[in-house]
């Protein structure tokens, strides 16, 4: 799946919209709107940029004085009755979406850095790269070196439902965050399933998949 | 104009109400309501000078809930608590302690039901070990939550996430479900 519109996927969207008319007037609805907060980031909020095709079936709110940039593909889904929700808590914060993510009830909140890469699919869940988004507790945090560390998520990864993703978290390509999970200052290689709050070792997902009779 | 003029209006809104409601709702000085306020509940709430009450990070549909759900039930938040979209439920006795930090945490001071099939009123609760207490300079993350019984130390972080089911010692940082001290912060 790489979002890319191939004639393939034209041919299966005429198919559907001659079998399900709704669903066919519901991402024509979703087209529009996500165009629309594309436009309107780009002349209201300069330093927000989403690149389009962008579908948003459910409300998108982007806040503070950082950078985000959103790739082309992306959609917008609600998850939890929430869409997305991204806030950065400094000038200086930055948060990049990769292209073709299916992202939905996804919460950001960013002091420094957070990056997630293409093909990510997210439900309801929470990525923050500090502690405390209070801007006092933040300072104090910054003076004790302490837990405002960047999030990295590879490509390919699902934050399943619930899942809290915090400061210094790096997750590889191919991952899986299984729900409720919590993982903080943690590297959970690639392929791999991170279970837990907090979560401490992950299972190879080539493993699970072999006992499984999968592999 | 907008923006300065909500919490003002907020701010005006919340006394009128205070001071209709007699005694059970007392406000401090200097409150600043930079979002929604509910309180709802015939029990007592008492809010100290200087609290800040605001929503969630970037999320402006949230805001703060104080929900009491007894006559004589409590909830007392110290001066210069910042509460940003907490949710508070109280049977019995919630404090929270000056200067402390809530960050779209939920704190219940009871179960609401029963483990039994009929989930009734639980049995087996009361006053003295249902008391919830957040102390003095007190973190709680996003997401996490405090259960009944449960005394937080001062200066204790509490992980985004966690829920919190047993007290926590003073400079605490906890984390997990269940929560468990991961290390002591520093003096």
């Amino acid at each position: 799946m790489d979002g890319r519109f191939t004639t393939g996927k034209l041919l299966s969207f005429a198919k559907g919209l001659r079998s399900s008319p709704r669903h066919a007037a519901q991402m024509i609805l979703a087209v529009i709107r996500g165009t629309a907060y594309a436009f309107y980031f780009r002349i209201a909020r300069r330093s927000v940029i989403i690149r389009l095709p962008f579908l948003a079936y459910e409300r998108v709110s982007i806040n503070g004085p950082g950078r985000v940039e959103i790739g082309p593909h992306c959609a917008v889904y609600a998850n939890v009755f929430q869409g997305l929700n991204i806030v950065t808590l400094s000038a200086a914060a930055r948060v990049t979406i990769g292209r073709a993510c299916s992202l939905g009830g996804l919460t950001i909140r960013a002091a420094r850095q957070v990056a997630i890469g293409d093909r990510t699919m997210t439900a309801y869940s929470l990525v923050q790269d500090a502690l405390m988004c209070d801007s006092a507790s933040m300072k104090s945090a910054n003076a004790s070196g302490r837990l405002v560390e960047p999030v990295n998520i590879g490509r390919n990864v699902w934050l399943a439902s619930s899942s809290c993703i915090l400061a210094g978290t790096s997750i590889g390509d191919d991952s899986v965050i299984s729900q409720g999970a919590c993982t903080l200052g943690v590297k959970v290689g690639g392929f791999a399933l991170a279970t837990g709050n907090l979560h401490t070792r992950s299972l190879s997902i080539e493993q699970l998949l072999k006992l499984k009779g999968c592999a | 104009m907008n923006g300065l003029l909500r919490p003002i209006v907020r701010a005006l809104r919340y006394r009128l109400r205070a001071s209709r409601s007699g005694s059970k709702i007392q406000l401090g000085r200097g409150i600043q309501f930079r979002g929604r306020l509910d309180i709802r509940g015939d029990g007592h709430v008492i809010i100290g000078d200087d609290v800040v009450i605001d929503t969630a990070p970037g999320d402006f549909r949230s805001f703060v809930t104080i929900y009491t759900h007894a006559p004589d039930a409590v909830v007392t938040i110290g001066p210069r608590a910042r509460l940003y979209g907490a949710r508070v439920s109280c049977r019995y006795r919630v404090d929270i302690g000056p200067d402390a930090l809530v960050e779209e945490a939920g704190i219940a001071d009871t179960d609401f039901h029963s483990l039994d099939r009929k989930r009734g009123e639980p049995l087996d609760e009361h006053a003295d070990h249902c008391r919830v207490v957040i102390g003095k300079r007190a973190s709680l993350g996003a997401r996490s939550i405090v259960a009944k019984g449960v005394t937080i130390g001062s200066d204790v972080v509490v992980c985004p996430g966690a829920v919190v089911t047993r007290s926590l010692p003073s400079g605490a940082f906890a984390a997990g479900n269940p929560a468990r001290v991961v290390d002591k912060l520093k003096a």
